[in-house]
């Protein structure tokens, strides 16, 4: 009586599918049921610098364009003069190592306040640290927040030159903590 | 693959993102054996997933890391699949039994992938629990044991027993399969 698997046994075993990717709402329901348990928060509850430093910024916009700069228009409003527009897009590896929330937050307040009362007009957010990457075959490639390199935020900022927007870039509360900020200048044909 | 980060991570936030960061690394491999355990019932298999992820969130604490993360994730759902099956039908479907000449070494069925999905998902609960975790998943009998609450000696029957009923079932499929 033969008790071990055969060669070809094997192998058929060895060619069986090893996973399956889960119906898309069963992670939504898990995650709605954790919740519902209080075995979780839910993302917005603790706020990201980044987005803690935008809502910060909420009082800083107000001043910029209510103060010295009267009469000028949200970047949201008006959109921004391509011959003076740059993206910073904000990206972390294993080098970025946060500090305290609130301490990063007030910093980032500060940054956006000092920068904007120097006439450079901007917007941003933060984003997930995730990404889904598509190709030419439509094939998808996600990569989670475990990537080793996250994009994890940009700004659009209206600035004089590229020496600005590099200033403005050196400046921000993201260096310091070990991120990179790449500075793209529009492209204007 | 090294868990602990992800697994910190949840545990220093048990935020919804370290919990999905977790969730979609790990479930894709456990949904395969949910569905191999339900004999592909999607349905079961499902709330199966679920079950465990909310054992495994109440108890992550506690793990020690004495096995992999999946090994003890998958002992949560084997375990959970195993209570169902026990209210049910009772354990290792002991009508199962060897009825037909053994095939030879030389003289081998030839089978699919699917045949043999289609054979298993005929085994008793039992059987098939113990053929996804060996021959499939990989695991000794050492950890089978633990993670089914058995002696290593019983796990070892349990295999021997499951593979003649699973060989059997293959030919019984590809004799279906090959009749006029």
């Amino acid at each position: 009586m033969k008790e071990e698997l055969s060669n070809y046994e094997k192998k058929i075993f060895g060619r069986l599918k090893r996973e399956e990717q889960p119906p898309a709402d069963l992670e939504k329901r898990i995650v709605e049921q954790l919740k519902s348990d209080h075995l979780i928060t839910s993302n917005t509850y603790k706020m990201n610098p980044i987005i803690k430093w935008v809502a910060a910024s909420a009082a800083a916009v107000l001043l910029f364009f209510t103060g010295n700069y009267m009469g000028k228009q949200t970047i949201e409003k008006q959109g921004i003069d391509p011959n003076r527009g740059y993206m910073l897009i904000l990206h972390e590896d294993d080098q970025f190592k946060p500090g305290d929330p609130q301490e990063m937050y007030q910093e980032y307040g500060a940054w956006m306040q000092d920068t904007m009362s120097k006439g450079i007009a901007m917007t941003g957010h933060e984003l997930k640290n995730e990404a889904d990457i598509v190709d030419a075959r439509q094939h998808v490639e996600h990569l989670d927040e475990n990537s080793a390199r996250k994009t994890t935020g940009y700004f659009i900022l209206e600035a004089e030159s590229l020496e600005v927007a590099l200033q403005v870039a050196r400046s921000n509360p993201h260096i310091k903590y070990g991120g990179t900020i790449e500075v793209k200048q529009y492209m204007v044909r | 693959m090294n868990d602990r980060p992800l697994v910190d991570k949840f545990l220093k936030t048990r935020s919804e993102r370290a919990f999905t960061a977790l969730y979609r690394a790990k479930t894709p491999r456990l949904y395969q054996v949910a569905l191999r355990l339900t004999a592909h019932d999607q349905h079961r298999a499902e709330e199966l997933i679920q079950e465990m992820w909310i054992i495994a969130v109440k108890k992550l604490a506690g793990f020690e890391w004495r096995s992999e993360l999946m090994t003890w994730l998958t002992g949560i759902l084997i375990n959970l699949s195993r209570r169902e099956k026990k209210q049910n039908a009772g354990e290792l479907a002991a009508q199962e039994t060897w009825q037909g000449d053994w095939v030879e070494e030389d003289e081998e069925p030839a089978f699919t992938t699917d045949d043999l999905e289609i054979a298993m998902d005929q085994l008793s609960p039992g059987y098939r629990r113990v053929v996804i975790l060996h021959d499939i998943e990989g695991y000794r009998h050492k950890e089978i044991a633990a993670m089914l609450d058995l002696n290593e000696g019983t796990s070892k029957s349990q295999l021997h027993h499951a593979r003649k009923v699973l060989r059997q079932y293959l030919i019984k499929g590809k004799d279906k399969n090959t009749r006029p």
